[in-house]
């Protein structure tokens, strides 16, 4: 019998967040499950701390208190935090410790659906996994074992499959999750809503309409305290590899037939092989990295990446991307696709722009042919919505033509109270729908492209441009839209 | 000849109004909402609009019926600034129907809708004798009622059931959206898999509390959803059902009452287990029973206000209420 069953509704549960202690964990970790709480989504369940610090189940409420504290949680009833709080429970335990694998395996124990979440440094992750296996938590006889597993996944191919080796030891692909955030907000989910929810698109979502797209993720401000992990890592591994190649999937997938997660992901994955490959031979053509320099963002004046904490005076990290690259299907052929993100750049802006071919035949000769092919932008930050750009007639005795835009804000639609990722990203694990979550062989398809251009990179003797903080990004950046007579959207 | 409400002036009035809240930039109405009061229900419709207020910019047109004297009609707008420095504004125009009703006549007032968003008309009055949602057709988008208001709320929903299926205009009812809590809560109690076999072992389930609507349409949910056969019947009295395999269930309302006030569910099997769901009055429910471990579950009644803007933000009527009416009986 199925019984009462509402969608989106998880049996009884325990998470174990492995990293309690840690940012995500106060930030959004407590406080998406405090909102699923809360909004009725779980009411039947345990959260478990498992953290080297020595922190008892007290600690961790009282920590989780302080979470949940200040802001729109002072309106919120006490007894309904304090019922929150009960729920949690605490495991002081370093990583390699079996005895507080132990431990954690008796606290499970009675849970139909156990999640276990690694919020951890990767290179504690394999101690991890193996650890539950070896505890028999990677499996259960009754309701079901599911782990989630954070960002980065991987620095490249290499690693990537060398984690996902060891998952695979431990777990079915079936039980892994491993998270992009990105694919939690509102606006990324809305992009298959808008092609595969209104007829107009989809006809001209191809080549023989479509002449570029742009896809930018900026961020204003410079790596701030995080010089230590931005070393490692970089723009192209932090940002393209995951949330930016989330989007381009989207965007570029064929329409699934349902949208069953091996659905989707598999026609994701079918967009991530088709990408042509950037070899060495072509690096300079097609990629363009650059450092910010000191500058002024938003006003106030900031240092140089290479003199922020944490980085090394000669770094060669990138803190600016921009590359071009094609898609190599029917659908797609001829159409470039530009990537730009950084930090330290003019402004703090997301957003995706479509740009369409001209008319076969220009009638109309007083019109631009500057700026009068229509755009669709999807605005995901700061304020969510759409923008269409076409052409209309200036009033007048002459047939002069002008651009002008149909926006769409989701602001003025839906107000403003949209759910945190993490909330949806979590439920969703919960209930077993992993659509939003990346698999094992979307995860390696995106870091082969990737580490073609790292290795490339690696390769190249030339030091790195630089962009003044506060900028568009290095003026090298140019030469690749311009390669179709094209600029970069204004930041 | 009588104009009763002149759609230039009222926009005139409207517009001076909402400039001088909002000289600059206010966000777009996103859809009309039409209410029909008559005279009992002025509390929950204040309460509503405040809530929607600062939220959902739209325009509000109060059908205030039986008013007396002659039909007359009054505009004001009430503006808030939000998080984005946008200022959002209810634009409220007051008809009032007069000793000759004209006010209630929607052509009163469809000329001071804004065309090309959603019309939404709620019957926040009698439902006696109303046509509903039928008199609307060409009119709105959705009709929003509660069967609760209904003198006799089981005969009102056994009429509309039999009707649902040709219905033009979709409607929403707020007694199942009053409802929505319960089942919800239910749907946990019996979402653990050592608990999910008590669910074809029922013989018995009592309501205490909560108005006859919601009540009939919480039963009518668990009919459906558990494929029990059998003819509903009055509060008070018992409906006497057939599970899935054609053992006797008996399910009965008692001391109906407003739900806020407190309710209790008691579901016994066959094998003497007993579970019970009840109100805590501190915003949680309890649940309890035979070898289960009590746990407490968020609890909140969802008040008209609330119930208003989620259905305002939904496009089509709820596919669960229509599926329930078609298999009433």
């Amino acid at each position: 019998m199925d019984g009462l069953q509402f969608a989106k509704e998880p049996a009884p549960f325990v998470i174990t967040i492995f990293g309690a202690t840690g940012d995500l964990t106060r930030k959004k970790l407590v406080p998406a499950l405090f909102s699923l709480f809360l909004k009725g989504n779980a009411s039947q369940f345990k959260v478990i701390g498992f953290a080297r610090r020595p922190w008892t189940k007290e600690t961790f409420q009282t920590e989780a208190l302080s979470m949940l504290s200040g802001g729109h949680y002072a309106h919120i009833p006490e007894g309904q935090k304090k019922a929150f709080l009960e729920k949690l429970d605490y495991v002081s335990s370093t990583f390699d410790d079996e005895a507080g694998y132990a431990k954690l395996a008796e606290l499970v124990k009675p849970w139909e659906g156990k999640l276990f979440y690694l919020s951890t440094p990767p290179d504690d992750y394999p101690t991890i996994i193996h650890h539950l296996g070896r505890v028999g938590l990677n499996k259960t006889d009754r309701g079901w074992v599911r782990v989630i597993v954070e960002k980065p996944f991987g620095r490249d191919l290499a690693t990537a499959k060398e984690l996902n080796e060891v998952l695979s030891t431990q777990f079915e692909e079936n039980q892994i999750y491993r998270i992009d955030h990105y694919l939690g907000k509102e606006t990324v989910q809305n992009i298959l809503v808008l092609r595969f929810g209104n007829g107009i698109f989809e006809p001209l979502w191809n080549s023989r309409y479509i002449d570029n797209i742009q896809i930018t993720v900026a961020e204003s401000i410079g790596v701030g305290t995080r010089g230590n992990y931005y070393e490692k890592s970089g723009t192209l591994r932090d940002m393209v590899q995951n949330h930016i190649f989330q989007l381009m999937t989207l965007l570029l997938m064929e329409p699934p037939n349902d949208l069953q997660p091996d659905t989707v992901r598999s026609e994701k994955v079918k967009v991530l092989k088709s990408l042509r490959p950037i070899t060495y031979k072509d690096i300079k053509k097609y990629t363009v990295r650059g450092q910010y320099a000191a500058g002024v963002t938003q006003g106030t004046p900031v240092r140089g990446y290479l003199e922020e904490d944490g980085v090394a005076r000669d770094s060669k990290t990138e803190t600016f991307v921009a590359l071009q690259v094609h898609v190599d299907t029917w659908r797609w052929e001829g159409v470039p696709i530009f990537i730009r993100t950084g930090k330290g750049l003019g402004r703090k802006v997301s957003e995706v722009a479509v740009t369409f071919k001209q008319p076969p035949l220009q009638v109309f000769r007083n019109q631009a042919t500057e700026g009068g092919q229509n755009q669709l932008i999807l605005h995901i930050q700061p304020e969510e919505g759409f923008t269409f750009h076409i052409n209309a007639k200036i009033p007048g005795y002459t047939t002069q033509v002008r651009p002008v835009n149909m926006d769409f804000a989701y602001g003025d639609a839906f107000g403003d109270a949209t759910p945190e990722a993490y909330e949806r990203l979590i439920l969703d694990a919960l209930v077993g729908d992993s659509t939003l979550y990346t698999r094992r062989d979307e995860i390696e398809a995106s870091w082969t492209f990737i580490t073609r251009i790292l290795q490339g990179w690696a390769l190249d003797p030339d030091p790195l441009p630089q962009y003044r903080a506060g900028s568009s990004g290095p003026e090298e950046a140019k030469a690749l839209t311009a390669s179709i007579d094209q600029k970069w959207r204004k930041l | 000849m009588t104009t009763y409400a002149d759609p230039v002036a009222i926009e005139q009035q409207l517009r001076k109004t909402q400039q001088e809240f909002a000289p600059n930039e206010a966000r777009t109405s996103l859809f009309n909402l039409v209410v029909y009061v008559d005279g009992h229900d002025d509390a929950k419709l204040t309460e509503a609009l405040n809530f929607l207020h600062g939220k959902r910019p739209s325009r509000v047109i109060i059908v205030r019926r039986n008013a007396g004297g002659e039909t007359r009609a009054d505009a004001t707008a009430r503006c808030v600034t939000d998080s984005n420095d946008k200022v959002l504004c209810i634009q409220e125009i007051l008809i009032s129907s007069g000793d000759d009703g004209a006010g209630e006549a929607p052509e009163t007032w469809t000329p001071l809708l804004i065309r090309e968003i959603p019309v939404f008309i709620w019957w926040l009055a009698s439902l006696d004798g109303a046509s509903l949602p039928e008199m609307f057709d060409e009119i709105a988008d959705r009709v929003f009622i509660d069967s609760g208001l209904a003198s006799d709320p089981l005969a009102f929903l056994g009429t509309l059931a039999g009707r649902v299926s040709s219905l033009k205009t979709p409607v929403t009812d707020f007694a199942w959206s009053s409802a929505a809590p319960l089942l919800k809560l239910t749907a946990h109690a019996f979402n653990a898999a050592d608990r999910r076999p008590f669910l074809a072992e029922l013989e018995s389930l009592t309501f205490e509390g909560g108005r006859t609507a919601e009540v009939a349409l919480y039963f009518q949910w668990i009919k459906t959803k558990l494929d029990w056969t059998g003819t509903n019947a009055p509060t008070g009295k018992v409906w006497n059902l057939k599970d899935e395999g054609g053992k006797p269930v008996s399910v009965v309302h008692r001391a109906p009452a407003p739900l806020e006030r407190g309710f209790a569910i008691t579901f016994k099997t066959r094998s003497g287990v007993t579970l019970k769901l009840s109100d805590s009055h501190e915003g949680f429910a309890v649940a309890e029973g035979t070898g289960l471990e009590k746990y407490t579950s968020v609890f909140r009644y969802q008040d008209t206000g609330e119930a208003l803007l989620t259905e305002v933000d939904r496009n089509a009527s709820d596919r669960l209420y229509n599926e329930l009416l078609r298999s009433w009986g």
